[in-house]
């Protein structure tokens, strides 16, 4: 590892410690109130970074204590102190504590139900019962249960129907919900539901025929045709749609899209896990185009996935020039 | 540690600020953020205190008349009108705003909220009503999806199997008379004929491979998807 890369490491480590409350969980920046959002963010930056300094950054037992506190009585999670409670809440939650195992069993009692109730009768889920289907709440919703172990709560079959019908026939991108615009963000929101959906599925399916093939529902060629095509800002970064300007968030979320449009997942029965499929990737256009794969729960790769979960899990020492 | 918000909420309480005042703060706030989570749950916050909500269903359509799609206005609107039951009113203003814009799906799920939660219930009555209006703005815009997802919303909370009102079919059917092809008629029609298989009619399988092949030709994005539900549909079979 490079000597600069290294420093960016120690910085990036020093600025978000500073971020942790002591109370539990993390601000948006030094001293700001610990928010789900954020202390998700840094969790993620911190497997990124991946080093033993990074992960002995959070505090779990401060942290387990701020996620009990957000509970509430329908199974929900505020989102801070004092906050509104949506589904964001618990993928949030979910996601830390599966990388910093946590326990669970407590802290999830009734989540689940909570969840399910968020599901519409579009087939999506939204951020609150009753309230209209939505991409992002949805990835969050689903990603939470495939933590949870709950998915097969989830009407599989209406969510296939309303989730392949957001993405757009002429665009070939997705929309956050049913009549709204293409956006690139949501070649993540959307787009990063599709292999846990389709891994439960197929998961599913192989419960009644034990070879049923891997089932396939969305088009990764037209997803990579608006990313690529569309999204790209000729000064650089990713963007919503031709008319909006790049930013980081839908670089990222671009990116992400990009990325699981690509690669293909499937359940590891022994793991107890979703990982990369042996199928190649389906790639558009030249080889330059290919990103590397992100676990669909996290986002993040799946290597910095088990490392940090290998750390939590057995205290195993990590060398600090292996995740680059 | 505490938000800026929450000192507000705790200063306004120390001082016995009239919170009719602070709904006005609100309601600037509001138009300049209209995104922001802390402002609408602050607003549910001192509407609690107040107890009162007469202000807040114009507060809401003034804030849906900047964007009628507002995400943030119609989970709070949902709050406000299941907490102080204003129940009564909420389907004349969801049909004005259908007609200003019968793609507005966020005003169709509103509908969905109402039927589905309101204290006199859901009976024969409301079904038949609700599937002639469906069918009526389905005819207006055949390619809109908001009421097709509707119209299979409320036939499963009705617990009406999709071949129960003949007239519904009709329609899907009118359409290939035209030469019109609509992906959501025909994927009405495969799920109709798709229940039908699971219920036994094995023969109907048939149908589901003709219409679903129509799928694949004409709506080619969710070429993979409707493979996939003729999969399922032939599984149901065996």
């Amino acid at each position: 590892m490079s000597q600069s890369l290294m420093a960016d490491k120690t910085r990036a480590v020093s600025t978000i410690s500073h971020c942790q409350n002591i109370s539990g969980g993390f601000g948006g920046g030094p001293s700001q109130l610990a928010h789900l959002a954020t202390t998700y963010a840094a969790v993620n930056a911190l497997a990124i970074v991946g080093t033993k300094e990074a992960y002995d950054v959070v505090d779990r037992a401060s942290l387990l204590s701020f996620f009990i506190r957000l509970k509430q009585p329908d199974g929900s999670f505020l989102m801070h102190d004092g906050g509104e409670a949506d589904a964001r809440g618990t993928y949030c939650i979910a996601s830390c504590a599966r990388l910093l195992n946590l326990p669970t069993a407590q802290l999830f009692s009734s989540s689940p139900e909570f969840v399910v109730r968020c599901q519409s009768y579009e087939g999506g889920l939204s951020g609150y019962p009753g309230v209209e289907a939505h991409g992002g709440y949805t990835f969050c919703a689903l990603a939470a249960m495939e933590i949870m172990q709950k998915t097969d709560l989830v009407d599989l079959d209406a969510l296939a129907n309303w989730i392949t019908n957001r993405q757009m026939s002429f665009e070939g991108g997705f929309s956050g919900r049913t009549n709204k615009l293409v956006d690139g963000c949501y070649s993540f929101w959307q787009g990063g539901s599709m292999p846990i959906l389709e891994v439960a599925l197929t998961r599913r399916a192989r419960k009644s025929e034990f070879n049923a093939r891997p089932v396939e529902i969305f088009n990764r060629e037209s997803l990579q045709e608006y990313i690529l095509i569309c999204c790209q800002s000729g000064v650089g970064g990713l963007r919503d749609k031709p008319s909006s300007l790049a930013d980081y968030y839908h670089s990222c979320y671009c990116l992400s899209g990009l990325s699981v449009a690509q690669h293909y997942y499937e359940w590891d029965v022994e793991k107890q896990d979703i990982v990369l499929s042996s199928k190649d990737p389906f790639l558009l256009g030249s080889a330059d185009n290919l990103v590397r794969p992100s676990h669909p729960l996290h986002n993040i790769r799946p290597e910095h996935v088990d490392n940090i979960r290998a750390y939590f899990e057995h205290g195993v020492e990590v060398d600090p020039g292996e995740s680059t | 540690m505490r938000s800026a918000r929450q000192y507000r909420q705790e200063i306004l309480a120390a001082l016995q600020k009239d919170l009719k005042e602070e709904l006005d703060f609100i309601d600037d706030m509001a138009s300049e953020h209209p995104k922001s989570y802390q402002i609408w749950h602050h607003r549910q916050i001192i509407i609690e205190r107040l107890n009162d909500p007469s202000k807040e269903i114009s507060f809401i359509d003034k804030m849906l008349a900047l964007d009628s799609k507002n995400y943030h206005a119609w989970s709070y609107r949902q709050w406000v009108v299941s907490t102080y039951n204003l129940w009564d009113d909420e389907i004349p203003d969801i049909d004005r705003l259908i007609v200003e814009d019968i793609r507005n799906n966020s005003a169709w799920n509103q509908r969905f909220f109402v039927m589905s939660r309101r204290p006199q219930g859901f009976g024969e009555d409301d079904i038949v009503k609700e599937v002639s209006y469906i069918l009526q703005k389905i005819r207006l815009a055949p390619n809109n999806e908001s009421p097709w997802n509707y119209l299979r919303g409320i036939l499963e909370f009705a617990g009406k199997p999709f071949d129960e009102f003949p007239q519904i079919e009709d329609v899907c059917r009118s359409f290939e008379a035209k030469a019109m092809i609509v992906p959501h008629a025909l994927n009405f029609l495969l799920e109709l004929n798709a229940q039908q298989v699971q219920a036994g009619q094995g023969e109907r399988v048939a149908e589901c491979e003709k219409i679903s092949k129509q799928l694949e030709e004409h709506d080619p994005v969710r070429k993979l998807y409707w493979r996939h539900r003729l999969e399922q549909v032939k599984a149901f079979r065996n």
